[in-house]
């Protein structure tokens, strides 16, 4: 009975303090500060992406060492070689896509999760492919504590898509290739829009938009994007 | 009554050259061991900070000498084994989590700005113990310097060799645990004293415990290869070692490489073996393509040449992994020449992986060259109907890491030398990644429009281009285009969803209708420099777009200091790392070993006790010939390396003929009388000799550019063993002075002497890339100049009455 008790309780402590947490998130101010002077200052104007960009946790997505910086205009390290891209990118690539309620979109390369609950604050559902599978997992969990019910994760090669739920209406790829795969070209609706960057993984990469429309594929240049973390200011 | 010594001069000599060996070939093998695990102008950075060791202990030795000399017969011998302590241990220690950075996170992350302080400051013990043995040893043996600073440059000349002959068979990171065998023979030659011998034991166990259980190398998280082992069954399935780097061969389902691939392509790409040099991708092995159209590669810009026109004959210039190779095998060539200078590479594709890419060297119509490009463009008496460039700009980049590499193939001379190969309706066919700011394809262009100004009337008529939504080819034609060419490069482009940038014929056309740039400054760019020259664009461009020359071989130098303003005001504060890092690493070398410099050089000046007389003129001349000794060193190295056609024998054999010669000059420098007068006189006549080289050393190598190699070994004895024997007079002639005349003096010398040494390397590359290496060899003939206008005001008293 004590332990049964025991257990309520702890039970009861862990709901007061998650309740707490999401009733005085302390990064909240940082996050609306973030949406006003780092996005909004540059032009991103769609409510649906800028509500998104406030709703979600960033610094849940980061590892602990960066919380602090979560909210800076940069992209941070979440191990394996690979970031969490800046702010700016991650909202300028949802607006591109202009995403709407009862999209399907698809994202190659998960990394922390991020880019998908920003996705998933919007559309329908959200099917992300990640190949590194540590990064895939802490992912999972991530969505999953976080309560995304309509991101669906898969550890795999992200050059296969994922054919059996597509077509998409959407593709957001955020690691650059050499290539865009054609089986992802094939799974894009047509009038569909993916997002890719293309250049040297650790160089200023181009983000390109590549349009189907009519059994021709046409690519336009965005802007200039770096991956790459930026400085931190206090160590 | 004073006690004899028990070591005599004759075992310093040995140590002395046991030692300067084990330095030289440490050093080498650093450079390998951070190419590895990081990039190579931190390597350069970290290993000119190291070396600052040299200055550093002449600046001890002037605070120390009375002590150091009166306990010589302990001392001299225990730091031969302290110095091969740290140097056995080096791959252990810097590679601990205490020590480890990572360059990427240098910017981003500054506990790695520390280590990285750290792992200078470890380094920095090998190079300070062991030259602070030769120097004492200079101080001990004063007379004898001709002989020792002899032993001194024999033991480095023979080093550089060991280092090369063990990198062909010993990973980096196992050679400093048996280089550090040297120095340790040198103390147990030295007859250590009982009270040093147990350290001696110590390291001796210790370098059998290193030598056995060897370390391996940890590289950082952002190298190319380690990303590709995070793919799903990556394993690396070839391992090999070389002085050209660590080559390493991955395999993974998830690999797959179609650089540049049309959106019009539909199937499937099957997985590729990923080929790696020092961690960073090379590209991929390639199999043997049937001749049909569906053929991944026919759907690059790359197959622009093959839609134009059937070649005949094609060159492949570095060949690499094989990719253009196979292109040109699907078209059915029969003839086809292929280049490529690393040999493993070629004998991975020869032999341990002739199956995976169905023995494409073993085709009938490839005729295998193991050279540099442009040495095989010279050699060659051929004509061809084709020759293709390397990809320019890989797509895995390295931050602009290789700003500092000479690429003689890409000079206007290069192509102008090309052009002379092609047959009459013959085409030069070059691609590069579209970078962002736009460089890669500006200078190209820049290049070939100069090329074609010489050589033909209206070049309009003899240049295309094509851009697809990642790569910019460009096809340059002997004859003048055909209207039919003309429309079979834009129906190519319709076909495959790219764009044409330059057509030869019509002046109509859409550039942007499948990939939208958004960026019309880059077409008013493009037709600037078809129009005119690169002058006005580069003039007024943040980038240096110029074509590349012999004398300033730095094709992906683009970043200009002055631009650094206007850059950080597009890009913002973060910008200039992460776009010519090594440009501006190669700066940050400059500027940190000249303040390290000063302050070791200052130093022993401020204590009121050490009075120096004839400081400046002690500065200038030993400063002068520190200076010029390896500004010299360096423009052989750049000069021989296109003439030999292999980069590394080019510059081992320089460095190591150079102070070989050098050797025999300082031990000939006892026969020659120390007065003002012969010391002038030497300097001058070595200042003079450089000049006259300066003016004819490139014209003559071109004259015997075709001859045999063994001749061309011959030549190159000659033509670098002549300067270099007279360059090893000044040193030990100057401090022999010294030592009789001040010897307090001796240590301050030495302090300068290595300091130049050190801040020259940093500073010949500055100058090359500002102004070129014609005037690195004026400085260093100015440089020889100033140690000889140091002496002559003196030359009526005595030199050096310090």
């Amino acid at each position: 009975m004590s332990k049964i008790l025991f257990s309520v309780c702890l039970a009861g402590f862990s709901l007061f303090a998650l309740n707490g947490e999401a009733q005085q998130d302390p990064f909240e101010e940082a996050r609306k500060l973030m949406v006003r002077q780092q996005i909004e200052s540059r032009d991103i104007r769609s409510k649906p992406v800028l509500d998104a960009m406030r709703a979600v946790p960033r610094h849940r997505f980061v590892p602990a060492d960066y919380r602090k910086e979560a909210y800076r205009d940069g992209p941070l390290p979440i191990g394996y070689g690979q970031t969490i891209s800046q702010p700016y990118i991650v909202a300028y690539m949802t607006e591109l896509i202009r995403p709407e309620p009862g999209f399907k979109v698809l994202e190659i390369g998960t990394g922390s999760g991020y880019q998908a609950a920003v996705l998933a604050e919007i559309v329908d559902s959200v099917y992300t492919i990640e190949i590194v599978e540590e990064l895939g997992l802490a992912a999972v969990q991530r969505l999953q504590d976080l309560s995304y019910d309509n991101v669906h994760v898969k550890i795999a090669d992200g050059y296969d898509g994922w054919e059996s739920v597509g077509p998409f209406d959407a593709i957001v790829v955020t690691a650059a290739a050499n290539f865009v795969p054609p089986p992802l070209i094939k799974q894009l609706k047509d009038g569909g829009r993916m997002i890719i960057p293309v250049g040297s993984p650790f160089q200023v990469q181009q983000l390109k938009l590549v349009e189907k429309k009519n059994q021709q594929v046409r690519t336009e240049n965005l802007l200039p994007v770096r991956f790459v973390p930026f400085t931190r200011d206090n160590d | 009554m004073t006690k004899a010594p028990v070591i005599t001069g004759g075992h310093v000599g040995i140590g002395v050259g046991l030692l300067s060996a084990a330095l030289i070939a440490f050093q080498l093998a650093l450079m390998q061991i951070f190419s590895i695990t990081q990039w190579y102008h931190f390597a350069h950075l970290m290993i000119s900070l190291a070396l600052l060791g040299f200055g550093a202990s002449g600046t001890f030795l002037a605070f120390c000498k009375e002590r150091l000399v009166r306990r010589f017969d302990l001392v001299y011998p225990s730091l031969l084994v302290l110095t091969a302590a740290p140097m056995a241990l080096a791959p252990v220690i810097i590679q601990t989590e205490f020590f480890r950075f990572d360059t990427y996170l240098l910017f981003s992350d500054h506990r790695h700005l520390f280590r990285l302080v750290l792992t200078c400051l470890f380094l920095l013990l090998p190079f300070f113990f062991g030259a602070l043995a030769i120097g004492l040893s200079f101080v001990r043996y004063g007379k004898r310097i001709g002989q020792l600073y002899f032993a001194n440059l024999l033991g480095s000349g023979l080093g550089g060799l060991l280092a090369l002959a063990l990198m062909w068979r010993i990973a980096p990171a196992s050679l400093p645990a048996i280089l550090a065998i040297l120095p340790l023979v040198g103390s147990f030659v030295a007859r250590a004293q009982k009270r040093n011998r147990l350290l001696f034991w110590l390291c001796l166990i210790l370098l059998i415990f290193l030598n056995v259980d060897q370390p391996k190398l940890v590289r950082s998280e952002y190298k190319s290869i380690e990303k590709t082992l995070l793919l799903p069954e990556a394993e690396v399935v070839s391992r090999s070692v070389s002085p050209y780097g660590l080559l390493e061969v991955v395999s993974t389902p998830a690999l797959r490489y179609a650089p540049g691939l049309s959106l019009a392509y539909e199937e499937g790409i099957p997985s590729r073996l990923g080929v790696f040099n020092n961690g960073d991708a090379l590209g991929v092995f390639l199999p043997k393509p049937e001749a049909d159209a569906t053929s991944i590669l026919q759907f690059t810009t790359n197959a622009l040449p093959y839609v134009i026109r059937q070649p005949r004959k094609a060159l492949i210039l570095s060949s690499g992994t094989g990719e253009l190779l196979s292109l040109a095998v699907s078209h059915q060539i029969n003839e086809i020449d292929a280049v490529e200078a690393n040999p493993l590479l070629v004998e991975l594709l020869q032999e341990e992986f002739a199956d995976s890419t169905n023995h494409l060297l073993a085709d009938p119509a490839i005729d295998m060259h193991q050279l540099e490009s442009r040495t095989f463009v010279q050699g060659s008496q051929e004509f061809y109907d084709l020759i293709q460039l390397p990809v320019i700009g890989s797509f895995f980049g390295s931050s602009g890491l290789n700003a500092l590499e000479q690429r003689y193939d890409l000079t206007r001379e290069a192509f102008a030398e090309l052009w002379q190969s092609l047959a009459p309706d013959g085409l030069i066919s070059i691609t590069c990644w579209m970078d962002y700011p736009v460089r890669n394809p500006l200078k190209i262009l820049a290049t070939l429009s100069d090329l074609l100004e010489g050589q033909v009337e209206d070049k309009n008529r003899h240049l295309a281009a094509i851009r697809s939504w990642s790569t910019v080819t460009f096809v340059i034609k002997k004859t003048a285009y055909t209207e039919i060419e003309d429309s079979t490069i834009r129906e190519f482009c319709g076909r495959m969803f790219f764009d044409p940038l330059l057509l030869p014929v019509q002046n109509e056309f859409d550039r942007e209708h499948f990939n939208q740039l958004d960026d019309p400054w880059f077409f008013d760019a493009v037709d600037q420099l078809v129009a005119d020259s690169a002058d006005p664009l580069d003039h007024n461009y943040a980038f240096r777009i110029r074509p590349a020359t012999d004398d300033q071989p730095y094709f992906f130098q683009y970043l200009r200091l002055k631009s650094l303003r206007q850059l950080n005001q597009l890009f913002g504060d973060q910008t200039v790392p992460f776009m010519e890092l090594g440009y501006v690493v190669v700066w940050l070398t400059l500027l940190l070993v000249v303040l390290a410099s000063l302050v070791f050089i200052l130093l022993p000046l401020l204590p009121s006790s050490f009075r120096l007389k004839r400081k400046l003129r002690t500065f200038l001349y030993f400063g002068g010939i520190g200076l010029g000794y390896l500004f010299v060193e360096m423009v052989f190295i750049q000069q021989f390396t296109p003439f030999l056609g292999h980069p590394i024998y080019a510059a081992s054999g320089v460095i190591s003929l150079m102070l070989l010669s050098s050797g025999v000059g300082s031990l000939l420098s006892g026969r020659i009388r120390i007065s003002p007068k012969n010391l002038t006189a030497v300097s001058i006549v070595i200042a003079a000799v450089i000049i006259v080289y300066a003016f004819n050393l490139t014209a003559v190598l071109r004259t015997f550019n075709s001859y045999s190699m063994p001749m061309k070994i011959g030549l190159m004895i000659l033509i670098v063993g002549t300067p270099a024997l007279l360059m090893g007079l000044p040193f030990p002639l100057g401090l022999t002075d010294v030592s009789k005349r001040q010897p307090s003096a001796v240590p301050w010398a030495w302090a300068v002497n290595g300091c130049a040494s050190v801040v020259s390397a940093s500073l010949a590359i500055v100058i090359s890339v500002e102004a070129g290496f014609f005037w690195v060899m004026v400085g260093a003939a100015a440089a020889y100049g100033l140690a000889a206008l140091a002496i002559i005001p003196m030359s009526y008293r005595t030199i050096f009455r310090l």
